[in-house]
């Protein structure tokens, strides 16, 4: 018994069917551009990866939570193409997802006056995640469970991480998991850039430049993915995309806005996610590492690389998709896993977008300029967060034989 | 089963001074940390925290109203028009970075984590009971599980629950498989710890 990945659907930077989101993660294309869908006027920092049709970024007027919208559009989609309505009764289909902060229209706060209103009536104007996403989970009649993670960057690792145990301890359901994000407001986008994490280059396209030695901190992407998990012995064999086998969650406990410089609790979440996959590191193929850009994560991804791989570290090919999207905060681990999916269906690691220099304090193997074609078989994803959880997922190819 | 839950109220003060063994983190806490950071010291007074024990933490929605009507009411006495230029000439130098490590939500468990040394398996979720239950069923370590819940009320009310468990106490629990809310568990458990000599916790 297997736990498998039978669907997966995508709205992102990168385009809004999968389809569109595989071409364009092939052919490299930057997909973080100048933010048009608020006025930045007076914003040092202008640069986001928002969510593209058909190349062009996505308006929407300022009363819709952009990461509802998304995850409207994306479940619709799944439930199609996977037929899980016609498989699994509403009590079978359970949700786990990873979302962000609440969405308020700060525009429409200040000209409708809502501040003046007493504290405990809720604002028109103020858009709360866990009741919107809840509201969609009943729409689609996914009644066996709503459970809204809630940890940063890793919140969609968490979700995908505690879908897996589900099923591998025996639970019969189809577990609709992933992630939904879009930080790209006022309130929001502000706030993140207070945090001090946000890239120094104002050039939207080279702003976010994983493990490069000139890197100077991250840029926001926003999107969703969702993917459908089963049981193997429930799925359909031809609509296996690939397997997830191991996972493994850490925390530093260290600080709230550094990673532990040691990488100690990194390393030891990979080490879990390795033995709970029941694999030796020499098996792992390719690591797509969280890759944010900021000064201090690539270190500590290296070092957590070295103390599990040893030597072989340099040898081992790495990506980061954030060079190209941003990063989507609640929904990088799903969206990511578009880069996963691809490495393990085209067995090829594609090339990290705007690395160009290799920093010596992170002597990582990052592909560059074109994809490296090799056998791949096993796949560790990771990701951090903000305040020190650390995650570390094993995703292997599935044998249809 | 070692369960602990505490109310405060509005404009009560909640004694995290009394507990807190990182004294300059405080400022970064909400009144939710505050509650969560007593709650923990009082559950494992006198004990030894595991490094290792997994936490699994339950928010409850992180009430932003007073800060939005803090920048809103300040806003408009400069400008009676809303524009990107003037939310970042008039707005933007209100915001103290302190306010964003309040809004996030994973900030509390983040805290406990830090302040106790935990650095097992972990998660954090929004209110659900469910989640957090099967998040602590399916640990990857074993032995003994800390889960928490918390909820912050818009009028500074703050509720707050800690437990040690074992997953055989939880595996036939009644709220696995419900909709409700995480603090729920903690405030209608039997086994709420009343010990304290306020007889709140």
């Amino acid at each position: 018994m297997a736990i498998v990945i039978t669907g997966f659907e995508i709205q992102s930077p990168l385009g809004s069917t999968l389809q569109e989101n595989l071409s364009n993660l092939r052919n490299g294309s930057p997909c973080v551009g100048a933010i048009q869908n608020i006025d930045t006027e007076g914003f040092t920092m202008k640069a986001a990866g928002e969510y593209r049709e058909g190349g062009q970024v996505l308006e929407t007027p300022p009363n819709i939570d952009r990461k509802v919208y998304f995850l409207d559009q994306v479940l619709k989609r799944l439930f199609e193409k996977t037929g899980i309505d016609l498989r699994y009764d509403p009590s079978e289909r359970l949700m786990n997802i990873g979302s962000g902060v609440d969405y308020i229209d700060i525009a429409a706060y200040f000209l409708d006056k809502e501040y003046e209103k007493p504290m405990d009536e809720k604002p028109h104007s103020y858009y709360k995640t866990a009741g919107q996403i809840k509201q969609l989970a009943d729409h689609y009649q996914i009644a066996g469970g709503c459970n809204i993670f809630a940890a940063a960057c890793v919140a969609s690792a968490q979700a995908i991480g505690l879908s897996y145990r589900m099923l591998k301890h025996g639970m019969k359901r189809a577990i609709i998991t992933g992630g939904s994000e879009s930080m790209i407001s006022y309130v929001n986008y502000i706030g993140f850039y207070l945090l001090g994490a946000m890239s120094a280059d104002t050039n939207p396209e080279t702003s976010c430049k994983p493990f490069d030695r000139r890197r100077s901190g991250t840029v926001l992407g926003e999107g969703t993915a969702m993917l459908l998990l089963e049981n193997s012995s429930l799925a359909d064999p031809e609509s296996i995309i690939a397997e997830i086998a191991g996972y493994g969650c850490t925390m530093d406990a260290y600080a709230i806005t550094d990673p532990d410089p040691s990488a100690k609790m990194l390393a030891k979440a990979i080490e879990l996610a390795l033995d709970d996959a029941g694999v030796t590191p020499d098996v792992i193929d390719c690591v797509h590492l969280h890759g944010t850009g900021t000064p201090k994560n690539a270190p500590a991804e290296y070092l957590a690389l070295r103390q599990i791989f040893g030597d072989r570290v340099s040898e081992l090919p790495v990506y980061s998709m954030k060079g190209q999207i941003g990063h989507l905060i609640g929904s990088c681990t799903a969206v990511e896993m578009l880069g996963v999916i691809h490495s393990i269906q085209n067995q090829e690691v594609l090339p990290t977008l705007n690395f160009a220099e290799r920093d010596p304090e992170a002597p990582l193997f990052v592909v560059q300029e074109k994809p490296l074609s090799m056998p791949i078989n096993y796949v560790l994803k990771l990701n951090s967060a903000f305040g020190g959880h650390n995650t570390a997922l094993v995703i292997k190819k599935h044998n249809n034989s | 089963m070692r369960v602990i839950y505490a109310k405060y109220l509005s404009g009560e003060d909640i004694p995290v001074y009394d507990f807190a063994k990182k004294r300059k983190l405080v400022k970064y806490y909400t009144r939710e940390t505050m509650a969560a950071i007593v709650a923990v010291s009082k559950l494992y007074e006198g004990l030894t925290v595991g490094q290792d024990m997994p936490f699994f933490y339950s928010t409850g929605e992180v009430e932003m109203l007073q800060f939005y009507k803090n920048i809103a009411t300040q806003y408009a006495t400069v400008q009676s028009e809303f524009s990107s230029l003037g939310f970042i000439e008039y707005i933007l130098p209100t915001i103290s970075p302190l306010e964003q490590f309040k809004m996030m939500r994973n900030m509390t468990a983040c805290f406990v984590s830090i302040e106790n040394g935990l650095k097992g398996d972990n998660a954090v979720l929004l209110s659900s009971a469910s989640g957090l239950l099967y998040s602590a069923l399916f640990a990857q370590t074993d032995g003994p599980v800390l889960i928490g819940a918390g909820k912050q009320y818009a009028d500074g009310t703050v509720e707050c629950g800690f437990a040690e468990i074992f997953r055989g106490e939880i595996e036939n629990h009644p709220m696995l498989n419900s909709s409700g809310d995480a603090i729920t568990l903690f405030k209608n458990s039997p086994f709420i710890d009343h010990g304290d000599s306020n007889n709140r916790i």
